[in-house]
């Protein structure tokens, strides 16, 4: 066929084949004999997998037989005649042939340093969320490194902008995971960015600590197959029980409830769960109002006029960050703390530290953890969180900073056992494995992290209160904002949901 | 209170929210009637209005330099002082994209939205602020079973001037007939002489005056925070989607018809008064695709 070909071309040496057709003509030209290049090429591939087969012989080696010189000491009894038997005692050496193993070989610790992975959003109303991540984990950074860092590694964190849109914050991660080679992340992003994010870092086995998201939503995520991703902070289980259950106690004759809950997932949770436990455990409960303004909205006046309109015995609402400062603001103009007896607010304590001393007294807040809680004479780990924290920052935590500290000992605990069992830094599988089930002193108190990468621990909540004593030993609490007085903790086994179970199937089953 | 009161404080809470609505689209739509320019800008200027109004309250006349009442004034003064920045934006980048397309003015007011962000963080930093007095002072009226702030009455009747002041200049004054003049036909009122580089500074300066009102007057009923121009910049495409681009009274009736319908959909269909603003936006585009006082086309 390629004689054919030429044959044509000298016919027609102006004609041009198609660029398909010509492809079709060179697989017919007859092949040549290799060149040089293609030589070395095949002898560069027999070295390779000589080395190769070398290596591997090398690894599947069976033991070694080693000649050892051995002395011992016998004991022999001697007897030439019958009645001249004695002991004699010889010394007796032999050569033994003993099988040894290779011995392992201690691999040294990697003297880079330990990175950490911090994505948060550094602007807008979401930005007091991870705030108290970010300045725990520069006070976790200088901490361990004074003390010699973990198993001698420096540890240092990069911290990266998470934007205002979901595959903004999946970029981000994917940017920490491949271009920055983080070690472990520890990112305080929004609940649908975490439910976006969490598929990716099991993709890129990027060992990722969520200190702030409380969605249900995120659970068959962190159960996945292979799953890399951890809660590591108080779920809205704590908020939804344990505020209702606070509540039913404080004001059994409240049975009228509101609500101004901002419309996503979270919000959408917080008032499914609490709605349903009210239904079945208070009797005449009824839902008068509700409101649902969007995340970051500047006016809230048409929802707090509404509410107030329906009178209800209690308002409850989930408004955080920057919405809660203007929604407070607002409803103290409108005189809503005066018109509604009492007010549930879940939002978590980086919201009255916004705000300050504008914040009324006598609301039950939901804040996860409370920086005087468990007492500080009571739990080391708490004191030295929050005095390490202040020292460094000037402020108090709340949870999110909280979840940083379980991340950080959480990855910390699990590589220091592995590496003193393998002696080798430990790899991805192992560390996740590690950290299933495993008990944590945390600053609030003990927590786990169970086999469906959930975080089991118990909440607190409390009564906001002004109390000038607390400030002096404490600058500026309970004077510039509110602590809790008195606070309610409500046990694990009252709030988390068994493996595989969600909040509301629990609630319902009960 | 029955059903008329709590329709009648919705539709007083929908004012107030809309007299801001006001300022801003009345700055945005100035802009792009005059400079033809839609300046995504705008929300980098209104939240300077706002952090600047913060300072200038928390710094004089909550330490005492000035009486309380004296915020008042103050959130005037703030917004002027946005306005200076407008000296320079202009002719430094603005003038620059005059003679090109909408796309190449958008992405380089984008950029400078993002520019203010950031320097509102580096001035301010990323925390959550709060000037609570600046709402309490004035006290509160009973209304329709509600305590309404006396600030929202100052709010609605600072709102009312301002717009009325711009339309005294645009319609009474020389300076606005030569405004009007340029913006029906650029070359020729720079073919009689008149400094139109000047002009357009003029223009866009007081476009973003009222910006800058716009957040300085929302400064006390708000909580503060990086960002926070995002949602009126959001609204007022809305807005202009509905009155009409480069209409200032189209302008004013968007703001309106925004602001009270989400106030009333919040307080009798809360589950979708989201939805029923773009609903009424996408009628208004089906029936007047121009807006309700849009011009069919711009002639420059």
């Amino acid at each position: 066929m390629a004689d054919i070909v030429d044959a044509f071309l000298k016919r027609n040496p102006n004609f041009e084949f198609s660029s398909e057709a010509e492809r079709k003509i060179k697989n017919l030209e007859p092949k040549k004999n290799p060149d040089r290049r293609v030589f070395l090429q095949y002898v560069g591939a027999g070295v390779a997998g000589l080395i190769v087969g070398a290596i591997g012989t090398f690894l599947l080696s069976p033991p070694k037989v080693e000649e050892k010189v051995v002395t011992r000491t016998e004991t022999v009894t001697v007897t030439p005649k019958p009645e001249e038997a004695r002991t004699v005692t010889t010394t007796v050496t032999k050569i033994e042939t003993v099988a040894t193993a290779p011995q392992p070989v201690k691999k040294p610790i990697p003297t880079t340093p330990i990175k950490i992975g911090h994505v948060h959003a550094f602007t807008g109303p979401a930005a007091v969320l991870g705030e108290s991540t970010t300045l725990t984990i520069r006070w976790l950074e200088e901490d361990i490194n004074a003390k010699g860092g973990i198993l001698g590694r420096k540890v240092t964190h990069i911290e990266r902008e998470q934007g205002s849109k979901t595959d903004e914050a999946v970029k981000e991660i994917r940017k920490i995971a491949l271009e920055d080679k983080v070690d472990f992340s520890i990112s305080t992003i929004g609940s649908g960015m975490a439910v976006a994010t969490a598929p990716v870092c099991d993709e890129l086995g990027l060992r990722q600590f969520y200190p702030a998201n409380r969605t249900a939503d995120l659970l068959p995520a962190l159960k996945a197959p292979g799953s890399t991703t951890f809660r590591a902070n108080r779920w809205d289980a704590g908020e939804s029980l344990g505020l209702a259950r606070a509540a039913m106690k404080l004001w059994p004759e409240a049975k009228k409830v509101a609500y101004i809950q901002p419309d996503y997932s979270y919000g959408r949770d917080i008032y499914a769960e609490t709605s349903l436990f009210w239904k079945k455990f208070l009797p005449g409960f009824e839902i008068v109002a509700e409101a649902w303004p969007p995340l970051y909205s500047t006016d809230f006046t048409p929802h707090i006029v509404k509410t107030i309109e329906a009178k209800p015995d209690i308002l409850y609402t989930s408004l955080w960050g920057g919405d809660w400062v203007t929604f407070l603001k607002q409803a103290k103009g409108y005189g809503l703390f005066e018109k509604i007896p009492h007010v549930i607010a879940g939002a978590g304590q980086e919201s009255f530290h916004g705000p300050g001393a504008e914040t009324p007294e006598g609301i039950l807040a939901g804040v996860r953890y409370h920086w005087l809680w468990p007492p500080h004479e009571m739990w080391p780990p708490q004191k030295e969180y929050v005095s390490g924290y202040y020292t460094m920052h000037k402020k108090y935590p709340y949870y999110t900073g909280e979840g940083a500290v379980i991340g950080f000992t959480a990855y910390r605990n699990a590589v220091e056992h592995l590496y003193t069992q393998k002696e080798s830094w430990p790899d991805t599988p192992d560390i996740v494995k590690a950290i299933e089930n495993m008990w944590i002193a945390a600053p609030g108190g003990w927590v786990m992290i169970r086999e469906d990468h959930e975080l089991v621990c118990s909440d607190v909540n409390g009564i906001t209160k002004y109390d000038p004593e607390v400030a002096k030993k404490y600058p500026g609490a309970g004077v510039n904002f509110p602590i809790l007085d008195p606070v309610f903790v409500s046990p694990a086994e009252e709030i988390i949901p068994p493996v595989g179970m969600h909040l509301k199937d629990w609630i319902a089953s009960w | 209170m029955g059903i008329p009161t709590l329709f009648f404080s919705l539709l007083l809470n929908g004012l107030v929210f809309s007299a801001m609505l006001v300022l801003f689209s009345l700055g945005l739509n100035l802009i792009f009637s005059y400079l033809n320019v839609l300046n995504m800008a705008h929300g980098g200027f209104y939240t300077l209005g706002i952090y600047l109004s913060m300072t200038l309250a928390t710094t004089i006349a909550l330490k005492g330099l000035l009486p309380t009442y004296s915020i008042l004034l103050l959130v005037f003064v703030a917004g002027g002082i946005v306005g200076l920045i407008g000296f320079v934006v202009e002719p430094l980048l603005l003038r620059r994209v005059y003679a090109r397309g909408h796309a190449d003015q958008l992405l380089l007011t984008y950029g400078l939205l993002l520019i203010l962000d950031d320097l509102v963080k580096l001035g301010w930093g990323l925390e959550l602020h709060s000037v609570p007095e600046a709402y309490y002072f004035l006290g509160n009226v009973p209304l329709f079973g509600v305590s309404f702030p006396n600030y929202n009455f100052f709010l609605l009747f600072g709102c009312f001037i301002l717009a009325w002041i711009l339309w005294f200049i645009l319609y009474k004054t020389i300076f606005g007939k030569t405004c009007r003049a340029i913006a029906e036909h650029r070359d020729m009122v720079r073919a009689l002489g008149v400094n139109s580089e000047k002009l357009f500074t003029l223009i866009f300066v007081i476009g973003v005056v009222y910006a800058g009102w716009g957040g300085s007057l929302m400064m006390p009923l708000t909580g503060i925070f990086p960002g926070i121009g995002l949602e009126p910049l959001i609204l007022s495409f809305i807005i202009v989607a509905i009155g009409g681009l480069g209409s200032l009274k189209g302008a004013v009736m968007g703001s309106f018809i925004v602001g009270l319908i989400r106030s009333i959909g919040i307080g009798y269909f809360p589950e979708i008064e989201l939805m029923i603003v773009y609903l009424i936006m996408a009628i208004i585009l089906l029936i007047r695709p121009q807006g309700l006082f849009g011009r069919r086309e711009i002639v420059w």
